[in-house]
């Protein structure tokens, strides 16, 4: 009861933060709306008046342009931030891997882009939808994905596809580069066993035959996989 | 032939205005309501629009239940939800509701694409009145 106890309110804090992060990004949308309404307007206004010069309007056309362009690059980050704070808002539900991963692989862009490392992913079509924990996939796919991008050396790739295997769903991860070796594992490395054990799923890691390591993340499509929902 | 009338419902009076401003351009009539209580009374009285471009989440009264009140006046009205939520229709659930908007883009929308969408619920709502359906 105490364990259980203590798993509604581990679930109720990650729901609390996606709450405020849906509710932020919501806000944001709204503001980037109003800009980009603004900024048409402005744009009407300008393609209505007859005393510009055309140069002029190329000029301010150029400049319109270049806003509705930033505004597209916000909408889509509060696109995924929206998607990425609703997968707190339920313990359990049916979801898609594939959006899942795309939307860590966009949130961790930036620090990726900072470390020089290349991340390149490509995804199956048709995949068939998981029943599990949305959130606990997502750290799952961090605890996996961030301490390579710690220790990896730049110009390093990180390859990342996700295919079907009978009925489970098969992420590998291809680090292409060098991973800078530490005494001790991070944190997040330390807590992967536990993570991968209440998602359900199976983990390994190797080296390929060009020296490579390899991590495959294998989560069955089967309906009740999550060891929290069945334990 | 007259102008199509679009009614904007949003509690975002900078972004009701503008948007209406723009469509105003593009050779649409049309006119801005706050909340949706405004927009209601609108209809109550008889003030038809052709098409509702209608914020989900209000204040009061969120955007499926106005969409609700609004068809049970008069059902040929078409109504476009905009949202700033992602995941369009299936989201709200408005598959599992007695009416469905005619169509639910994101915000921030695409002048282009809502023009769009409004002249294709328009002729939808046309068809529907020539069917001898609504008020």
């Amino acid at each position: 009861m105490k364990s259980q106890k203590k798993d509604r309110l581990r679930e109720m804090q990650l729901a609390f933060i996606g709450k405020l992060m849906a509710g932020l990004s919501h806000d944001f949308k709204n503001h980037l709306a109003i800009i980009k309404e603004l900024n048409g307007l402005i744009e009407d206004l300008l393609l209505l008046d007859e005393t510009r010069q055309p140069a002029d309007i190329e000029r301010y056309k150029k400049i319109i342009t270049g806003i509705n362009e930033r505004i597209a690059q916000a909408a889509e980050m509060c696109r995924v931030l929206s998607g990425f704070s609703h997968r707190m808002d339920q313990p359990l539900s049916s979801l898609s891997v594939t959006d899942v991963l795309q939307e860590k692989i966009y949130l961790l862009r930036r620090f990726a882009q900072q470390k020089q490392v290349e991340v390149i992913s490509s995804f199956a079509g048709d995949l068939p939808a998981i029943y599990n924990n949305p959130s606990l996939l997502q750290f799952t796919i961090f605890c996996i994905l961030w301490p390579v991008l710690e220790l990896m050396e730049p110009d390093g790739r990180i390859v990342i596809t996700v295919g079907q295997k009978d009925e489970s769903i098969e992420i590998v991860i291809q680090c292409e580069g060098t991973l800078k070796r530490l005494e001790e594992n991070t944190p997040w490395e330390d807590m992967l066993p536990e993570v991968v054990h209440m998602l359900g799923a199976d983990f390994s890691r190797g080296i390929d035959q060009k020296g490579n390591e390899n991590m495959v993340l294998i989560i069955s499509s089967l309906e009740m996989t999550h060891r929290e929902a069945t334990e | 032939m007259s102008k199509v009338k679009v009614l904007v419902v949003d509690d975002e009076i900078e972004f009701a205005t503008t948007l209406a401003e723009r469509l105003n351009i593009r050779g649409f009539e049309t006119t801005c309501c706050f909340c949706t209580e405004d927009a209601l009374a609108l209809i109550h009285a008889r003030e038809f629009p052709d098409v509702v471009l209608l914020d989900l989440k209000m204040p009061h009264m969120d955007g499926m239940e106005t969409l609700e009140e609004i068809k049970k006046y008069n059902p040929t009205i078409e109504v476009i939800m905009l949202t700033g939520h992602g995941g369009g229709i299936s989201l709200i659930g408005a598959e599992r509701k007695k009416h469905s908007p005619f169509d639910c883009i994101m915000k921030p929308a695409d002048i282009n694409e809502l023009t769009s969408k409004i002249n294709q619920a328009m002729a939808k709502r046309q068809l529907a009145i020539s069917k001898g359906e609504g008020v």
